[in-house]
Formats: C-alpha cells, structure tokens, sequence
C-alpha cells in the first residue's frame, strides 16, 4: 500500500531559481493493483518515485508506504520496496548470482533463506545459464532479468517501477510486462511509471496523470473514457495535458 | 549502517578489486617489481659511487722535495699518494701553470685554488 500526501519537491538551479518538479501530489495504490504514473519527459514521474524509494526527499508532504513514513522511518520504507528502473546498474565484476546475494544480504536475509529465495528467483526468471557469469559479460535482457532478481530478492510488498522497458527490445519489455503482471497476481503494490501507452492500457488498474509536477487526472481507464468522452488513450491523454504543457512551454 | 552491514559491502568491494586487472596490477605487480628494482638500484649506485671514491687517490705537491730526498722516498713507498715535485725556484712552465701556482719574487704563493674543495 501506497499513500502519497500532498508530495512536493523543489530544486534550486543557479541559472533558473527554483524549479518545481512535483507539486503537492497526493494518490493511494492498493495491493494486488498496479498504478500507472503517466507523463511526458520531465513532468515529476520519476521524481515522484525516487521520492516514494527514499532515494529523495520531500521538501514538503509526505507518503506511506506500507504504513511507513518515507521521511521519518526511511529504513523501514527500504525494506519494503523493491526499485526497479532501466537506469539501474549492476557491479560489472560480480556475477549474477553475487549481485542478488549480495542485495539479499544488505535487506538482512540469513543465509539458507537467501539460498533458497535465489534457487527460486533464478529458476522462476529462467536464469541458471548465467549464474556464474560476470555482469560486464550478460546481454542486455540478462542483465534486466538480473535487475530484476535483485529487487525481487527480499521479497518486498511494494514494486517501484521507474519506465522499466525504456530503450530495451521487444521480447525484453515483454518479459518485464510479464513481471509486473505477476507481482500484481501475487498481491504486491504496484507503481509504475511510462510514457508508452499501450502498456498502460496493458497493465494499470489506475492511472494517474502527471505534467508539470501536478496530477491533474487520476482514475481507471474506463473512467477517464467516459469522463474525456474519448476511447483512444493517447486522446485522452493529449487532452488532459495539452494545455498545461503549452502553458509550461510559454512561462 | 550497521556494522553487519559495513561488512557486507566491504566483502563485495574486495571481490570486485580483486577481480580487477588494472587494480591488480597497480597495487600489487608494480609494487612487487618496482621496490626491489629500487632497492637493489639504489643499494649498487651507493656502493659503486664508494669503491670509486676509495679507489681515488689524493694529489700532493712538494716543493723543493729535491732537498728532502728521504721524505719524498717514504711517501713514495707509502703508495697513498699521487705525488707531484716541483723545485721551489724556477720559471712557469706547464705543470705549475696546469696546477694554478704562481712564482712570486722567487717565492711560491698559495695556489688559487687552494682552499677548494678539490684540486684541478
């Protein structure tokens, strides 16, 4: 369970002054629900995550995550999460089996749990043939499925995904697509953030969407077609932030 | 952090150093060549720059050793020595020129260089 109140963050820029990434931001996710976060480049997305992984810090407001405070009981929150972007790096001379080890170790897993947890998550991502090899020496859709593997690794009840499939190939995108899926059937909190709309229309059971810093519409697809008289989601969604980003554009 | 967890990474970070060539090399091969090629370097131009040293012997210049023959013959056999002669009277030639002295109103003066450190 995600509870984002009233999520703000501002940055100083020496050249610009203040910029506002994300503006007072409020929404819940349910477990066994995925959440889509949909915007364009630069609207507060991926800001909004970070803050909710504890990798930032509000500057105003706050978010539970699974009934944790982000800001007062952040290592709490950690534990809770499991972060999952395609910027994410992996330790290019550990191998796959390390790299997730060596998560689970962090996240406090003793060790015949840990071994049986990374039986497991291997054998369930189709990983064995590469256990042993080094990170440098994994392919692309390797090294996600190992990604993959370390957010998995603790178990966590909520699932952060920042634009998971961005830059990746079809058949990669679609087994992290297959991913999410399973973690919602499994009855994890599900957040994730796009700007590609067929898998939001795929995926979400919610959607908000984000221009500007603010949420300025959030509901469930058949919701936001009745009330946007639209069946097209990128319709939909052109409707809802064109005029803001004309407005972002001018000021 | 706790101190669990300082171990953990630090365990993590010491497996990818060693995995590392360029670390590798760096910390370990070029240390291993390099301090005993100095050492051994070092220890031989020392040693080399003392044997030339001792090897080396003084210059010494007697005046007028033709009138102390017995002197000149102890020295001489004390092979310590590089002797030079020469009469305390007489006209410049080449080897009182080479060795800086100059007659003065039939008198040897103190060479110029006398006071140097080394001798031409």
């Amino acid at each position: 369970m995600i509870e984002a109140r009233g999520l703000s963050k501002r940055f100083r820029d020496k050249k610009r002054g203040e910029i506002r990434a994300v503006e007072s931001v409020s929404f819940r996710c349910e477990p066994g629900k995925i959440y889509g976060l949909l915007g364009a480049n630069g609207a507060g997305k991926t800001t909004t995550l970070r803050m909710l992984a504890t990798i930032l810090e509000p500057t105003d407001g706050t978010a539970l995550v699974c009934g944790y405070d982000i800001v007062e009981q952040p290592e709490k929150v950690r534990a809770s999460v499991g972060f999952l972007s395609t910027a994410t790096a992996l330790y290019p001379r550990l191998t796959a089996q390390e790299m997730v080890e060596y998560f689970g170790r962090l996240n406090g897993l003793d060790e015949p749990t840990l071994k049986k947890r990374v039986d497991d998550i291997f054998k369930r991502l189709d990983m064995d043939g590469f256990r042993d090899r080094r990170c440098d020496k994994l392919s692309t859709g390797m090294k996600q499925k190992t990604s993959i593997a370390r957010t998995l690794i603790h178990d966590p009840p909520v699932m952060i995904f920042d634009e998971p499939t961005l830059g990746l190939d079809i058949m990669t995108a679609r087994t992290i697509i297959a991913f999410i899926r399973e973690c919602r059937d499994l009855g994890k909190t599900v957040i994730f953030s796009t700007h590609v709309m067929s898998e939001v229309e795929k995926l979400c059971d919610v959607i908000g969407i984000i221009q500007g810093g603010e949420l300025l519409a959030e509901g469930s697809l058949p919701q936001l077609r009745d009330k946007y008289a639209e069946r097209d989601l990128e319709e939909i969604f052109v409707k809802i932030v064109a005029p803001h980003y004309v407005q972002a554009e001018a000021s | 952090m706790s101190l669990r967890n300082i171990g953990i990474v630090y365990k993590k970070e010491l497996t990818e150093a060693l995995r590392d060539r360029r670390t590798l090399i760096s910390t370990i091969v070029v240390p291993l060549l390099m301090f005993p090629l100095l050492t051994v370097g070092f220890g031989a131009a020392m040693v080399s720059l003392m044997n030339k040293a001792e090897r080396e012997t003084p210059k010494v210049i007697i005046l007028g050793a033709a009138d102390s023959p017995h002197v000149l013959a102890d020295l001489k056999n004390w092979r310590a020595f590089n002797l030079w002669t020469l009469p305390l009277t007489g006209r410049i030639g080449s080897s009182t020129k080479r060795l800086g002295l100059q007659w003065k109103s039939r008198r040897v003066s103190k060479p110029t260089w006398f006071g140097r450190n080394r001798a031409p």
